[in-house]
């Protein structure tokens, strides 16, 4: 009972991460229709902004959040206008070479400038006690940031002119042009918000991730698992799906062997996607 | 009468296919004369012309745009170093076998990703996280020889039938036996009945549907049959390099690679595939060279590369053409000013 009480607390910290991951995703996928393969090395790109911002210039990680929004809107803006100039002359399979292309350059740049290899960013190892488990305080801060983007995510789509054109669009984006909606501006700034929100996540975890240039596919299968079990679109959905998964894969590798974790998320992908596919209108 | 219309068309459609085989026999006939650093090259631009043909087919039939054939290739290797090194069989059959492997590991993908409609981007997404995952997948199987992966047991002495050999020679007739039949079979198989329903399905599903075509179990054909065209290939990578390690064969350079060799030749014509191999295997090698070979150059190369398609050729190199000569037909037309022969879509012909 006490492993099992653990494992709980493991996987709630593990699936805040997955959450963090996830709600950007599940906001690009589901209002702009773009499935962005380098959601995950935005991720892993924002863990090695903090690592640098850390190592060289000697910034807090959670101070580094604040040029870190501004860089990756700036970044996010930037990928918006080439995938809206894709999308108008080539489709959707424009956009998906264009993804590729965003997640290859970053892997590949990453690992050129700072090494193939793992880097750790030996920041603080506080920890306070939790059940009888020793939780280290950046997986809560973690925990608690996951949280409060989720809600504030959600406030922005309920609450503001901005968030309900979004809903118009996610639902019917030839209606919302209709009404008045400029479109591409709606999209444009959801992948530019998707973008900032992997930005914050990858600054959130690096104090306790080891980073790789190659780390992005394991977070994009996390992102698009995460989207799959919440709702398209719901960050409050895409924060219950991440703990979700966090604690499947943590009683998994509790109780069957940890190596099996990534096949843990990837099996769920698949049983929820053949028992209850996502609804989608077919590609126009 | 009606024998004499079949033999005359079937005799045009092979006419059709004569410029291929010519091609093909032109490649044969270059490949001994070439140094032996570029042969390597033009047998790893052969793998990818074959993958990327039924890549092709996949794509430009049912318009799916699948991320995961990168696994189906591993599959190929994977058979034929475990039917080498641990079964000791033949690595002959394991060019079936390898192809029933790979068929197999597509149908849960296929029931994911195609049953019902889902729109591409999921199905890009799905495949190319199957893709990525079995990477570290592979590596905790020991089976499959975990991350260090498998050594193909080299043969006391290069024969046929333990398929290695001295020089890279035969293996580039075997790919290139192999290309020229997969541009048949998917030529005949994309002008037969049920080339003509999936691009139906292609089209317009629910249209599809409400003709009586059982979609579900078309699309999830049609992905098997591509999956299984694709092990051959990695079957004879592996042979080729005696080893079949998640590196070797499931890297994310081979992924994007078949894809981008498909889409740079343009999936409207079978010889597109095999044009863009030949473009993006040299491009990307000699670029991995000219900086020092780094291990992310020829990664960059291919984002730039997928950068341009996207930019500059969305329809490919061969969808260009097509148009480019459509442009010219019209214009001819218009000068003549006989309207009588209208230009068909000739996206749709594979051939």
């Amino acid at each position: 009972m006490e492993l099992f009480a653990n494992l709980i607390v493991l996987g709630i910290l593990a699936g805040a991460v997955y959450g963090l991951v996830g709600i950007g995703f599940t906001m690009v996928l589901g209002v702009a229709r773009i499935a962005n393969f380098a959601h995950g090395s935005l991720v892993v790109l924002g863990m090695y902004f903090t690592y640098l911002l850390y190592t060289q210039v000697g910034i807090n990680p959670y101070v580094a959040l604040l040029p870190g929004v501004v860089v990756f809107a700036i970044l996010g803006a930037g990928m918006a206008a080439l995938f809206r100039t894709r999308s108008d002359a080539a489709g959707e399979t424009g956009e998906l070479l264009l993804g590729l292309g965003f997640l290859l350059i970053i892997e590949s740049g990453i690992s050129l400038v700072a090494g193939p290899g793992p880097k750790p960013l030996n920041y603080s190892e506080a920890s306070v006690n939790i059940f009888g488990n020793e939780v280290e305080v950046t997986k809560l801060i973690a925990l608690g940031l996951a949280a409060i983007l989720a809600v504030a995510v959600n406030m922005l789509i309920r609450s503001t002119s901005l968030g309900r054109s979004m809903q118009a669009v996610s639902l019917d984006a030839e209606g919302a042009r209709i009404q008045g909606i400029s479109v591409d501006r709606v999209k444009d700034a959801t992948v530019a918000i998707s973008v900032v929100i992997a930005g914050i996540a990858g600054i959130a975890i690096s104090p306790f991730t080891v980073m790789t240039p190659f780390g992005g596919a394991a977070f994009l299968l996390s992102a698009f698992a995460v989207v799959v079990i919440g709702r398209l679109g719901s960050p409050i959905g895409a924060l219950f799906a991440g703990l979700f998964i966090g604690i499947i894969q943590s009683l998994a590798s509790g109780y069957i062997a940890s190596t099996w974790a990534p096949l843990v998320s990837l099996g769920v992908v698949l049983v929820f996607l053949i028992v209850r596919p996502i609804r989608t209108e077919a590609t126009s | 009468m009606i024998t004499s219309i079949r033999s005359s068309r079937w005799f045009g459609k092979v006419g059709q296919k004569l410029p291929i085989v010519l091609l093909f026999i032109a490649l044969a006939l270059i490949a001994p004369g070439l140094s032996r650093g570029t042969q390597d090259t033009y047998l790893l631009a052969l793998i990818y012309a074959l993958v990327a043909v039924s890549w092709n087919f996949l794509f430009n039939s049912l318009g799916v745009f699948s991320l995961g054939h990168v696994v189906f290739f591993a599959a190929g290797g994977y058979t034929t170093a475990i039917f080498v090194s641990k079964l000791d069989i033949s690595p002959w059959l394991s060019l079936v076998a390898g192809s029933v492997v790979a068929a197999l590991i597509s149908l849960p993908i296929g029931l994911a990703a195609l049953r019902r409609r889902t729109s591409r981007m999921y199905v890009a997404l799905l495949t190319l996280i199957v893709a990525q995952v079995s990477v570290s997948l592979v590596g905790v199987i020991g089976f499959l020889g975990g991350s260090t992966g498998i050594y193909l047991e080299v043969a006391p002495e290069a024969s046929l039938g333990s398929m290695q050999f001295d020089t890279a020679m035969p293996f580039i007739y075997m790919l290139l036996v192999l290309n020229l039949a997969a541009i048949l079979f998917f030529g005949i198989l994309a002008n037969s009945r049920f080339g003509y329903r999936l691009r139906s399905i292609r089209d317009d599903e629910v249209a599809a549907e409400a003709c009586g075509i059982a979609v579900a179990p078309y699309k999830i054909a049609a992905f098997a049959i591509s999956a299984a065209a694709v092990a051959p290939a990695g079957t004879i990578f592996a042979q080729y390099q005696l080893l079949a390690t998640p590196e070797s064969l499931l890297s994310i350079n081979l992924l994007v690679g078949f894809v981008i060799a498909g889409l740079v030749g343009g999936a409207t014509r079978s010889w597109g595939a095999v044009v863009g191999a030949f473009i993006i295997v040299p491009l990307s090698q000699e670029a991995g060279k000219v900086f020092g070979d780094k291990p992310g150059v020829s990664t960059l190369v291919f984002a730039l590369v997928l950068f341009v398609i996207a930019l500059v050729i969305p329809q490919g190199i061969s969808g260009t053409w097509d148009s480019f000569s459509k442009k010219r037909a019209a214009r001819r037309r218009s000068i003549l000013k006989s309207q009588e022969t209208p230009v068909g879509d000739q996206g749709v012909e594979l051939g």
